[in-house]
């Protein structure tokens, strides 16, 4: 087989992860990363990395619990090994906590997390406006040093990096034999997906290296993320907001629900504060098209719309874009031979 | 009355606030001093992790694992308030380790969430078969003692440094080493029923640094750190926690818990010459004192009233 040039657009998580699984998977595809922004600029390196899932309406159960899986097992062995500060991924143990009883008391992922179980009586009388919560223990996955360490492997793997700004999928087909697009928001212009919105969430990051778990609402719009370096606090849902700027209106409604959670938090120190538009969609899309793009039809691989989930789902889902790869290769083989 | 508290690590310093607590509205005037060797940062204290955990059985000792719980209820109580970061209280999860099947420990009730570790927990330690996972409270005494000191200096109690003859007890030499390890978020305490309590590694990170230690040698008096020991912590806690290898070494601490059968917590009269001296000993809380100082040191104030009455300072009786 000749070498099939591969373009992996975008290098937040998701770009990152898909762009080492088929660089180390394909060593006969020599692999591109092509991206505008990289790590520290990307929406992945400001979200605290806390892995857990939504269940999105339309894909199968059985494919989001191995979207899970795959990635939670992927980074608890980075955890579990030398490499893990340098990559930023960490065990994480605490509470995500319910004001009412939630219709379904057992989430798809409780097997996949570590040590699942519901919350005691005694655990939930430090909080009094929630009824009930699960305990367990996750991963911390910071993008801010993941992406670096990740990289790192890709280069390592014979990856090309390169920066630039493309506004469609044209400009990159006479180079290419195959696109994979990991664009997140961009794929909005990029490929014309007006389903992709942004919902802009912001964050504080503190200083309280007194705290040790993770505290979450279960509405995903109040929590606690204690980190390497710093507490992510958090946080807004904005819905169709594309607005990259900070919001004091929403520091302090940050701040107050959060301390409402960790009384302790009134002795923090707010470090810094960031917007990330998260990459929404109804699901993510994880499949392949053949464009007609001038003078010839490519075989696209997508792989965006993760919303706030990206890197509880990217290598779970960078393995299904290998999958998918791996598929157009095919097709282009039984091509060629026809 | 003139009250002298020896000692000002965690157990003479929250004796103290028990007496205060109790009786300086009942006892007037009500003279409090501290006279100790040395104070934070330096005492034993101040070593410690802060860790709170008793040893894993009591052995009978059902009065102790009754001031270990009076002391952690305390302290839970003061999670939610401004204060506890101040008093250097916070929660932390973490991993008991056996390497065989074990009763449950002493402390099972008092903690929170406390339940054995799954397979998969058992896989993340190779070596070790067995153990517990629960939410356990740090108390810092870097952090503790000097909020001590200052409610009582707000309250009159006046300090001394001052050498008195020590007793003549079993002391246990501990070592262990401050690293600077970020991401680590739970505390690991290995169990080897054979070479005995805190001669296992254990790791167990701060508020700022992480404790690494497990070094235990009784009727070592020695508190020069050794760098046989040093080396024996940092190999048998890196095998237990790889990513140790990437942490910087902040510094190396010995400290000698003060170590006996049982903890004495009770009265004794000393003649002196025609008076009689009343003392109140509270001491011999071995690895365990941060653990257990709340519940002791009540106790001790209770001794203390006692006393009171005896003496005929108490509140006016009734007409």
């Amino acid at each position: 087989m000749k070498n099939v040039r591969v373009v992996v657009v975008g290098a937040g998580v998701i770009g990152v992860s898909t762009a080492v699984c088929i660089a180390e998977a394909l060593p006969f595809c020599s692999v591109t990363l092509l991206a505008d922004k990289f790590s520290p600029d990307t929406t992945s390196d400001g979200a605290a990395g806390i892995l857990f899932a939504a269940k999105f309406p339309d894909i199968p159960l059985e494919r989001q619990k191995r979207w899970f899986k795959d990635t939670f097992d992927h980074l608890l062995a980075v955890a579990q090994s030398q490499h893990s500060p340098e990559a930023g991924v960490m065990l994480s143990s605490g509470w995500q906590i319910f004001k009412e009883v939630p219709a379904e008391r057992k989430p798809f992922w409780a097997e996949s997390v570590i040590g699942f179980r519901f919350m005691t009586e005694e655990e939930l009388k430090r909080f009094p406006d929630h009824k009930f919560g699960h305990a367990f223990t996750t991963l911390k996955c910071e993008c801010s040093s993941y992406l670096p360490w990740l990289e790192n492997r890709f280069r390592k793997a014979g990856g090309q990096v390169e920066q630039r700004t493309i506004n469609s999928l044209q400009e990159l087909s006479n180079s290419y034999d195959i696109i994979v697009n990991c664009s997140g928001l961009g794929s909005r212009t990029l490929v014309g997906d007006n389903q992709v919105y942004p919902v802009r969430g912001q964050v504080l990051k503190m200083e309280a290296p007194w705290l040790q778990h993770f505290i979450r609402d279960g509405d995903g719009k109040t929590y606690i993320y204690p980190g390497m370096h710093s507490v992510t606090v958090g946080g807004t849902r904005q819905e169709d907001d594309w607005r990259l700027d900070v919001d004091e209106g929403d520091t302090d409604s940050i701040l107050k629900r959060c301390s409402r959670l960790e009384p302790s938090l009134s002795h923090g120190k707010v470090l810094s504060k960031w917007v990330g538009l998260r990459p929404s969609r109804r699901n993510p899309r994880v499949e392949k098209e053949l464009v007609q793009l001038p003078g010839r039809r490519v075989p696209v691989v997508h792989n965006y719309g993760h919303g706030g989930w990206g890197v509880t789902l990217a290598w779970g889902t960078a393995l299904d874009a290998l999958g998918l790869v791996r598929q157009c290769l095919q097709e282009m083989q039984l091509q060629a031979k026809l | 009355m003139r009250v002298a508290v020896i000692g000002a690590g965690v157990i003479g310093l929250s004796t103290a606030q028990s007496i205060y607590e109790k009786y300086h509205s009942i006892v007037s005037p009500l003279t409090i001093e501290v006279y100790a060797d040395r104070f934070t940062p330096l005492t034993t204290s101040d070593g410690a992790a802060g860790f709170w955990q008793p040893y894993l059985y009591d052995k009978g000792n059902v009065q102790e694992t009754k001031w270990n719980k009076e002391t952690f209820d305390y302290l839970l109580s003061f999670l939610s308030s401004p204060e506890s970061v101040q008093m250097g209280i916070f929660l932390q999860s973490g991993y008991n380790l056996c390497s065989e099947q074990a009763p449950d420990p002493s402390f099972k009730d008092i903690v929170l969430g406390f339940r054995q570790l799954t397979e998969r927990e058992l896989q993340l330690f190779p070596g070790y078969t067995y153990g517990w996972f629960n939410t356990a409270l740090m108390v810092e005494g870097k952090t503790y003692l000097p909020w001590l000191m200052e409610w009582l200096q707000k309250r009159g109690v006046k300090f001394y440094q001052r050498t008195i003859k020590s007793f003549k007890e079993l002391a246990e030499t501990g070592a262990d080493m401050k690293v600077d390890a970020p991401w680590l978020k739970h505390w690991i305490l290995t169990h080897n029923f054979s070479t005995g309590f805190y001669n296992s590694p254990y790791i167990i990170p701060g508020s700022r640094l992480v404790t690494v230690g497990g070094i235990c040698q009784i009727g070592n008096w020695n508190e020069q750190n050794t760098s046989f020991d040093h080396k024996k912590i940092w190999e048998d806690a890196c095998q237990l926690e790889p990513s140790l290898k990437h942490a910087r070494i902040v510094e190396d601490w010995t400290g000698l818990r003060p170590v006996r059968s049982k903890v004495r917590l009770e009265r004794e009269a000393i003649m002196s010459g025609a008076t009689t001296i009343e003392v109140i000993h509270n001491y011999g809380h071995g690895g365990f004192g941060l653990t257990i100082h709340r519940g002791c040191a009540e106790e001790a104030a209770r001794l203390f009233g006692q006393i009171v009455e005896q003496k005929g300072k108490g509140p006016k009786a009734r007409l």
